[in-house]
């Protein structure tokens, strides 16, 4: 399976993580621990409503409160672009016409205490119209549903490619269509058995420790932020079409990020603390309680209904499958989501014939975005749930029935698009000897599940740049967008880079992100940077190198094949010639920079169907066994194998820790109440109330496997592993569950009041 | 005070180290209400003379509150979801108030249904019995726990989230299963958890926790 490059110095060592010292002594510095003398603090005002016409604001009893020097309504917007958005740009920085959820921001005071903030808000005088609500994407959906949007927001539907297309406004409150069809309908006609079911799936808040903040000042006629951004590139951009104002007089920096699991992508604090910095003339900082995060951005709660034709030995032929996502009051990034929900509900598996839509349904609740796995989370959980149905159903064994059915290693995933680069079946074969399936015993409640998480990777025509810039005297500066969101990026980069140069790895230094100099990136999410930025950083390396050695190589006088780069000296025969005097001699006493840059994108094709083939397929295989307590319905954990393909892994340990934490991660969905809502009123948005897994969560039999197939596209034969394995979760541990007690829980999350409401419907 | 709530006075009650330990006063156990969640845990006094109950209170709390929070900042605040009030009640602990009028002593069990005013927790005396015994699953929450003390044949329960406030019942052994159920009040029904749901379990939790005891099995 493994067929891996030679031994490496540096690549494929669990290093120390470059960002281990300073995170563990509490030297490391967040946006949150951004400060300035003299810095405000925002506060806003959020809407108690679900949905109501705003018909009156009056801040004038705020304006001249102790401490406060700023007070942001919709009054004070004229010269803006006032809303944003990813391809529909229809939430607005304050309520203009209406508030559409409860936590809608209303207004926003910047105080020089958060108290006198506060303070000031409760003199802001509002009056709302009540308007009818719609708290799920079937009232929503409803002939005389209420419109969240009664005239259709600025936007656009991007080009796709085969088989692709993309649509708005088809119904109420439908805000973005995304259908994908290949093959002839027929195909369904030949079936032996068609399968037709229905999966609802949960809606999890990303909980990411460190909270949405900005902190926002002008410097001069520059508008400067620090902000806990996943994508400071496109939020510059995006800031540049609000505030009409020259992309280059907006410098955006990125510290260290405290997570984001996807939430962090485009506006978020981001607007009002620049707003507020304008306003004042002071530096703003907006950082948002845990509480606000959950009335900032969730995951997208899904109804998938699912169609799949298979001939009676069990060769799947076609499936068709029409998804609803619950994308809150704002559409946000639910377009994207689609793209993927829609594109990947087909599986790994070889299929005759797709057509598949999927809907971005507005409803009265908090908006929904990008949150780790990205549409495949949803789609693996119905996808991989049927095919067990079917297994059953056809009285073959669940694990049979995939190995029969995936693609092979190259096979392209459908027409026009790129190969699968993981040998499928070598994978699950890994997590079921592992849980031991195959010689498993049933009966007592007990029972395994197995399960392919699948999605691509790299995004979607995704661009990056990377510089190496070499010292005179060896050290390295690594420049790229990658940010440090604690997946270990930093490391791996550094390791790429300094085996590429055959130096140490501590010689490597990865500058804060400032988009004044660091090269462009169009964001740290989609598992996008080990096999698209790290190319980009690969070629950086690589031409700085060269520069390197042709310059040695003139100054010995000889060959470049003769000579080696080894740890800043030059090593011909067995002589080494070090290279700082070489170059102060060339260059004098003041040193020189060698630099190199690179450039990763990839190319544009209409035979692909988002316009360009997918980078890479990301996989997270997974296997559970649980026992159910019939009398409670709760599901004891046993066991949870996970296992994703690194391709290469850069730090195999780095690795496994994204392995582990977005398989426990996954858990949150299946095990937990996730985001409980009493119609539009969200009951659990704290941080006490809300459940995530503990330590103590974790099964004994939590297990994860790093798999290095080695076809990766990334340097090394590397591959993504920052979402896979929380993919198979909710399906394997769902289809443990029927194999145990003979149920099949098609909703999530698998709460022991469902289970056991599906025990006793069972028993009749 | 996040959402902008304020104190005239703020008083520092951490250097009173009366309110801190963890004492045996024969009968019963006198744990200070500045007591931390850690410390009752640790205890080597309550290990010895209140095993089942130190066990049980090992699992309620999340990390946080388990390492700093303490016995009687907890009580006071009064979250619907903890469970302190519900472990305390079923064996018989009773809470101690300084007021304006002397100290007062309240059970533990009705004590959060009418706090007195101007009053502060100062500790919770626990009795020490030879023939009780406490079993408690949480492994429902957030939608309901029990707990059961056992003394002869007599059954003390509690039942914590299921209600606004804890619920407790008495009574016969015997009796305990339609007792129990006639007395429960309606829970709550929303959808982090239906009234039915929580009753039933309620039934099954107590029976289970019962059998528990008979068989003389460990907290």
């Amino acid at each position: 399976m493994n067929e891996m490059s030679a031994n490496l110095d540096v690549v494929g060592h669990d290093t120390v993580r470059k960002d281990a010292v300073p995170k563990t002594t509490g030297a490391a510095t967040y946006t949150v621990d951004v400060s300035f003398p003299g810095m405000l603090h925002a506060k806003v005002l959020r809407s108690p409503h679900a949905h109501a016409r705003v018909t009156s604001i009056d801040a004038s009893k705020v304006r001249g409160m102790p401490g406060v020097h700023a007070v942001v309504t919709r009054d004070d917007l004229d010269g803006l672009n006032p809303t944003y958005g990813y391809f529909i740009k229809d939430q607005p920085i304050v309520a203009m016409d209406k508030v559409r959820y409860i936590g809608d921001t209303v207004a926003a005071v910047a105080a020089e205490t958060e108290l006198q903030a506060v303070a000031a808000l409760e003199q802001i005088t509002v009056g709302y119209k009540i308007l009818p609500t719609v708290a799920t994407v079937e009232e929503a959906m409803a002939e005389t549903a209420p419109e969240l949007f009664e005239e259709e927001p600025m936007g656009v539907v991007p080009a796709y490619g085969q088989g692709a297309s993309g649509a708005r406004r088809l119904g109420r409150n439908n805000c973005y269509r995304f259908s994908y069809e290949t093959g002839d309908e027929a195909a369904f006609d030949r079936c032996d058995h068609i399968f037709e079911d229905r999966f609802v799936f949960s809606r999890d808040q990303h909980f990411h420790l460190e909270p949405f903040v900005t902190v926002a000042r002008m410097d001069g006629d520059v508008i400067e932020i620090w902000s806990s951004t996943q994508n400071p590139f496109p939020l510059r951009k995006e800031l540049a079409r609000v505030f009409q104002y020259p992309e280059n007089r907006i410098r955006v920096r990125v510290p260290y990020l405290g997570a984001g699991y996807g939430a962090k992508n485009n506006c978020k604090t981001e607007p009002i603390a620049i707003l507020l910095a304008r306003l004042s003339g002071k530096p703003v900082r907006f950082c948002m309680t845990t509480e606000e995060n959950f009335l900032t951005q969730s995951q997208h709660a899904a109804i998938l209904d699912v169609k799949t034709g298979v001939m009676a030995d069990g060769t799947f032929v076609a499936r068709s499958g029409h998804i609803l996502l619950d994308s809150g009051a704002y559409s946000d990034a639910s377009p994207l989501v689609a793209e993927k929900a829609g594109y990947r509900l087909p599986g790994p598996y070889n299929w005759q014939h797709l057509n598949i839509d999927c809907d971005c349904i507005l409803t009265n609740t908090t908006p929904a975005g990008p949150y780790r796995g990205f549409g495949g989370t949803q789609a693996s959980w119905a996808s991989e749930s049927q095919v067990d149905i079917i297994a059953r159903a056809l009285g073959r064994d669940p694990l049979d029935l995939r190995m029969q059915n995936v693609k092979n290693l190259g096979e392209a995933y459908v027409p026009g698009e790129s190969g699968i680069d993981s040998d499928l079946r070598a994978g699950l074969k890994v997590v079921a000897d592992r849980v031991g399936y195959e010689a498993r015993s049933r009966g007592d409640g007990r029972g395994m599940g197995v399960s392919i998480g699948f999605k691509d990777a790299g995004g979607v025509n995704k661009p990056s740049q990377a510089r190496i810039r070499i010292t005179t005297t060896g050290g390295v500066y690594l420049e790229c967008g990658a940010i440090e969101i604690g997946q270990g990026i930093h490391t791996a980069m550094s390791q790429i880079v300094a085996e590429l140069l055959n130096t140490q790895l501590d010689r490597v230094v990865y500058p804060e992100l400032n988009t004044d100099y660091t090269p462009f990136e169009q964001g740290t999410n989609a598992s996008s940077a080990i096999i698209g930025t790290a190319q980009a950083v690969q070629q950086a390396a690589l031409v700085a190198k060269q520069k390197v050695l042709e310059f040695a190589a003139r100054e010995l006088d000889c060959g470049i094949d003769e000579i080696e780069l080894d740890d800043w000296s030059i090593r011909k025969g067995n002589d080494a010639h070090p290279l700082a005097p070489m170059i102060m001699g060339y260059y004098g006493g003041t040193g020189y920079e060698f630099t190199g840059a690179g450039f990763f994108k990839p190319e544009l094709d209409h035979a692909a169907p988002l316009e360009s083939q997918c980078v890479s397929w990301e996989f997270g295989w997974g296997a559970a066994e649980v026992e159910v307590d019939r009398e409670t319905g709760l599901i004891r954990l046993l066991q949870l194998v996970v296992s994703g393909d690194a391709g290469r892994a850069i730090n195999p340990l780095v690795c496994r820790g994204q392995d582990e934490g977005s398989a426990v991660m996954g858990l949150t969905g299946v095990l937990f109440p996730c985001m409980v809502y009493d119609g539009a009123i969200l009951m659990n948005g704290n941080g006490l109330d809300y459940r995530v897994p503990l330590a103590t969560d974790i099964p004994d039999g939590f297990v994860s496997i790093l798999q290095e197939q080695g076809h990766g596209p990334g340097p090394f034969g590397s591959k993504s592993i920052g979402e896979g394995c929380m993919l198979p979760v909710a399906s394997a541990i769902a289809n443990a569950v029927e194999d145990a007690i003979g149920v099949r829980i098609r909703e999530l999350p698998l709460t022991p009041e469902r289970v056991l409401a599906a025990i006793d419907e069972a028993c009749g | 005070m996040r959402s902008g709530d304020t104190a005239g006075t703020l008083i520092n009650l951490s250097a009173l180290p009366t309110l801190c330990g963890i004492e045996d006063r024969g009968d019963f156990i006198r744990v200070g209400a500045l007591a931390t969640h850690w410390d009752v845990e640790t205890s080597p006094l309550l290990a010895t003379r209140l095993a089942a109950f130190q066990a049980a209170w090992t699992t309620i709390g999340n990390v946080r509150i388990r390492m700093t929070g303490t016995v009687g900042g907890n009580l006071m605040a009064a979250e619907r979801a903890y469970d302190g009030p519900v472990l305390l009640g079923v064996i018989g602990a009773k809470l101690i108030f300084l007021t304006d009028a002397g100290e007062i002593s309240l059970p533990a069990l009705s004590a959060h249904q009418d706090y007195p005013d101007r009053a502060l927790l100062t500790a919770i005396d626990i009795p020490v019995s030879m023939t009780a015994r406490l079993s408690f699953d949480r492994s429902l929450k957030p939608v309901v726990s029990v707990a059961v003390g056992l003394d002869g044949g007599v059954v003390s329960v509690g039942v914590g989230c299921a209600h606004t406030t804890p619920f407790f019942w008495l009574g016969r052994i015997d009796d305990m299963e339609d007792a129990l159920s006639a007395a429960l009040p309606d829970p709550i029904d929303n959808p982090m958890g239906g009234a039915a749901y929580r009753r039933r379990m309620v039934g099954v939790l107590s029976r289970r926790l019962v059998d528990r005891l008979r068989r003389g099995d460990a907290s």
